[in-house]
């Protein structure tokens, strides 16, 4: 084989190499976005959108560049190792005319990256839609509080770990911290945003049609022991079931006469549950019940857990064994927890499940 | 070797071999410890490394209890960073400063020795802490209000901010040292623009460390305050502002990782032009490229910070400085590039680490600009996208052009050879495990996978990915042995290396392996940037040294080490008794009063 098609075969076979491993790159990348709980290539809101067309654009724009590097740190090495007979150019320095132009270049692909950037920054972090759907997150270690308030601002209820909202709704979610800083994060409907103590930081989405169902979220800067463990979820839904979801929560807890519930309702009460964790019963329902007076909330407000799929921020599904494990020593499932071991009896913990069931 | 009548005479021998690095004032010595200190560091955060992927290496782990896992990630950055990376780019700055510039010793001998002797003793500060009460567990970053007295219980923290400020203040006076002494002690003829590449890379860094060390030391002394003296700097229920913390941390945080990066892109100057065998290409670019890069480093720390509520307009502006900061770096990779253009390549083990540093850095390179846009970093920000980056351009970058500094300058400091068998063994095989780790994290990253989880879930799609990555980070511990066993193998060798083996161009190579204490016999005149390749080309001989020529070295001291003593005891002081901080002024002070009398002739 002459020298110059040699050449050439180790050109084209470098490049073909390097396209077959950003093949293999792609299809990995792909597959990150395909049924991926917490994927954040599948953009379910029109913010996520926005953002995702500029990762679009990014991506291609950098497999770009990696190919041509790659490509040329492989025919180099191999064109140019030492070869009996072939002197290295030594009378080169430099070449002012291809220094500029891989100054140029860069640049273009800079001022080609910067322009989307910054219509989609503008537009995502703008002021909300009219009308939007007034929620206030507050992240806690390790759970998420949600607050939803009326369109005057008033405070209509307030729930933990799971969110719900109508689809194709402005939602505007102002962020708050309890402690230290955490992050709000659902990949599917929005960007991550901190949870900054002293700080009112706020993100609104809206969500796509068709996007009714769970999407994932979790905390996302690191606040301490469990951080692994602080996670939720939000539920887009069609304007009906949101409607039905909204006028039970904020209806009062519900009462039950059943003998296992009143049992467990004193267990609350007598393990001082109620120190930490609401459940407003109706006046009518329970005269003598205790609500306690704090206004921010230690625990998350429990008085509809069963309308909830999970249980200790979406850690774990709210089924009887895993109340169970929760309920007999809540350090042991999340490190750092603020709820203690109250070392509860078997039975004790029966009798408390019966009562949360019953909290629909 | 010593025997039963050797009595005294044999035990004083052996005490003075002691006693001659205790009070060395010589580079190479100091340079030495440097090395083997801050490899010590590497292999123990690497055990971290190791023990953080077996954890995750299945959903729902069990190797590591929350509690651990935090301490072990927080420890990993801190060690890599401070333990390892810096202390052996230190090493190589140390040896190689005055035999680049053709000087005999860095401008304030006792000074150098300082930095070190402190740099030991804020690194056992920091280290103890994982059997004191517990490492720090915050982050390397350790936001506020996390850090407060409030959150983090316990003196993890505590140990941070003390070990940290004195290790800042040994890196402090060591980048003094540095850019006084390559401005001032050049040999004749080496004007600026005839300074090794690496040099350069080193003065950069040195002013980099110099402008950025002061406003994180203000930073930990705020956060000591906050949490023992119950000021309120970062506190928000008393007025504090928890951004202050990030602003002032990444302000020393973001050029610190230039001053991670930057002696490795210096390292990688000097090796490919000599295994090429042609000159770099566009030194001038190069260079000015370096230097911009150092400059930009300061106006880029807020993409950091894209998420924490900004503001639209400084977070578009930080986008554009972070996406600018490419620039001169792209400048850089194809400058390399060409200079293996035309070449005639050597490949050597250094060779090839250098040639992969180019590939791996540039990858990282890339995932960086990626989310030097707030909108893609708003997906990115705090998952495992961002831990491959860093670890490209860190580990692919800077980890990789030290190995090819180690494999390149090993017969000069030794005058023996590294195996280039095991060599190449240990640079496939880590080169495979390095990609086969982080490679997979731009994948779990954006399938969601926050960072900082000591657990995951199963039902995240994130358990495969998981399992490669540790696979992978166990073939880089086994490259990591090979090269351990390479280098026992090899001290054992007789020193037989020549002056220069690689056929070098630069001054280092023009003195014998090892060098003497003196450094040069004589030093060489200097031309060019490449002096020894352009006074070969115009036929100019370094004459021999002349007969009776008597060189005057500094003299030992050991005042460096007291005085790194009396600051040692100072922070343990502030960690324990108060009491000790008295003692330890105290023999600080002696320290410094020995020193400023005693003789330097």
């Amino acid at each position: 084989m002459t020298g110059r098609s040699r050449q050439i075969v180790l050109v084209v076979a470098s490049f073909v190499a390097v396209a077959f491993v950003s093949w293999l790159i792609f299809i990995a990348f792909d597959g990150a976005a395909i049924d991926k709980r917490m994927s954040t290539l599948n953009p379910l809101s029109d913010q996520a959108q926005e953002y995702h067309d500029v990762y679009v654009l990014v991506w291609w724009l950098s497999g770009a560049v990696f190919v041509v590097i790659m490509a040329a740190t492989l025919i180099l090495s191999i064109h140019y190792r030492e070869r009996p007979g072939v002197e290295p150019r030594r009378d080169i320095h430099g070449n002012t005319r291809l220094e500029i132009l891989w100054t140029i270049i860069p640049i273009v692909i800079v001022l080609i990256m910067v322009v989307p950037t910054f219509d989609a920054v503008l537009s995502v972090e703008g002021d909300a839609e009219e009308g939007a759907l007034e929620v206030t997150a507050t992240g806690h270690q390790w759970w998420f509080e949600f607050t939803y308030h009326d369109s005057d601002g008033n405070e209509l209820f307030r729930t933990a770990n799971e969110m719900h909202v109508p689809v194709e709704q402005a939602v505007n979610v102002s962020l708050v911290s309890n402690d230290v800083i955490h992050a709000f994060w659902v990949p599917a409907l929005f960007g991550k945003k901190d949870m900054m103590p002293g700080h009112n930081n706020r993100l609104w989405f809206k969500s796509k049609p068709g996007t009714e169902g769970m999407h994932y979220g979790q905390c996302v800067e690191y606040c301490g022991d469990s951080h692994a463990n602080m996670r939720f979820r939000i539920f887009v839904e069609s304007p009906a079931d949101y409607d039905a979801w909204v006028n039970n929560q904020i209806a009062k807890a519900k009462w039950s006469d059943d003998e296992l519930v009143n049992a467990g309702r004193e267990v609350f009460v007598a393990k001082a549950c109620n120190s930490c964790h609401q459940v407003e019963y109706s006046k009518s329902d329970a005269p003598d019940w205790l609500v306690p007076p704090t206004v921010a909330a230690i625990g998350p407000n429990l008085s509809h857990l069963a309308s909830r799929t999970t249980i200790a921020s979406a850690l774990l599904d709210r089924d009887e064994s895993n109340l169970r494990s929760w309920l007999k020593n809540p350090p042991g499932i999340k490190p750092g927890s603020r709820m203690p071991n109250l070392e509860l009896t078997d039975d004790e913990i029966t009798k408390l499940i019966a009562m949360l069931d019953s909290l629909e | 070797m010593a025997t039963a009548t050797d009595g005294v005479g044999a035990v004083q021998a052996e005490q003075s071999k002691v006693w001659e690095w205790l009070t060395t004032v010589d580079h190479k010595k100091i340079g030495t410890m440097y090395g083997i200190t801050g490899f010590t560091y590497f292999l123990i955060s690497g055990l971290t490394a190791l023990a953080i992927r077996t954890q995750l290496a299945v959903p729902n782990g069990n190797v590591l209890s929350a509690e651990l896992y935090n301490q072990f990630f927080t420890m990993h950055a801190l060690m890599m960073i401070f333990l390892a990376i810096m202390p052996m780019g230190a090493s190589f700055f140390n040896y190689f400063i005055p035999l680049q510039i053709g000087a005999r010793d860095v401008a304030f001998p006792r000074l150098n020795a300082l930095s070190y002797w402190v740099f030991l003793s804020g690194s056992l500060i920091l280290f103890s802490s994982f059997f004191l009460g517990g490492a720090p567990d915050a982050g390397w970053f350790a936001y506020a209000p996390l850090t407060d007295a409030k959150y983090s219980v316990g003196s993890g923290l505590d140990f941070y901010c003390v070990g940290l400020i004195i290790l800042g203040l040994s890196s402090l006076m060591a980048s003094l040292n540095f850019a006084v002494t390559i401005l001032n002690m050049r040999a004749p003829g080496m004007t600026m623009m005839r300074l090794p590449v690496y040099m350069w890379m080193t003065l950069v860094v040195s002013f980099l460390l110099i402008l950025s060390l002061p406003i994180v030391t203000v930073a930990l002394v705020m956060l000591y305050f906050d949490r023992n003296f119950t000021t309120n700097f970062f506190t928000p229920e008393a007025g504090g502002d928890p951004i202050l913390w990030q602003h002032l941390f990444w302000l020393f945080g973001h050029p610190e990782v230039y001053v991670l990066i930057l002696p490795s892109m210096g390292i990688v100057s000097e090796v490919i032009p000599v295994f090429s065998r042609k000159p770099l290409f566009g030194y001038s670019a190069i260079v000015f490229a370096g230097a911009s890069i150092g400059v930009l480093g300061f106006g880029v720390w807020a993409h950091h910070m894209f998420t924490t509520g900004l503001g639209t307009v400084p977070a578009l502006v930080f986008s554009a400085t972070t996406m600018g900061i490419g620039v001169p770096t792209g400048v850089k990779i194809f400058n390399w590039l060409s200079t293996m253009y035309g070449g005639s390549i050597r490949f050597t083990t250094s060779m090839y680490f250098a040639v992969a540093f180019i590939a791996m850095f540039t990858i990282g390179g890339i995932s960086g600009v990626m989310h030097a846009s707030p909108a893609v970093d708003s997906q990115h920000q705090d998952t495992y996208f961002v831990v491959a980056h860093i670890h490209y351009v860190l580990f692919g970058g800077a980890i990789m052009g030290i190995f090819s500094g180690i494999f390149y300058w090993w017969p000069k400091m030794t005058g023996r050879f590294l195996s280039e068998t095991s060599g190449k063994w240990s640079f496939w095989v880590m080169f495979a495990g390095m990609n086969l780790t982080f490679f997979p994290m731009h994948f779990l990253g954006v399938s969601g996978m926050p960072r900082r989880i000591y657990t995951y879930d199963e039902g995240f799609g994130w358990d495969d990915w998981n399992m490669v990555a540790t696979i992978g980070s166990y073939l880089i511990g086994v490259s990591i042995l090979i090269f351990l066993i390479n280098v026992f193998r090899t001290m054992r060798q007789p020193a037989t290396a020549p002056d220069n083996p690689w056929d070098a161009p630069t001054l280092e190579w023009a003195t014998s392996s090892p060098p003497p204490e003196h450094d040069f016999d004589v030093v060489p005149e200097v031309h060019s940037s490449i002096p020894l390749w352009t006074n070969r080309e115009m036929g100019i001989v370094t004459p021999e040294a002349p007969e009776g020529l008597h060189i005057h070295l500094p003299p030992s001291s050991y005042m460096p080490l007291i005085l790194a003593i009396g600051v040692g005891l100072i922070g343990v002081g502030l960690l324990s008794h108060l009491a000790l901080v008295g003692i330890g002024v105290a023999i600080a002070t002696y320290g410094v009063w020995g020193w400023s009398i005693e003789p330097t002739d």
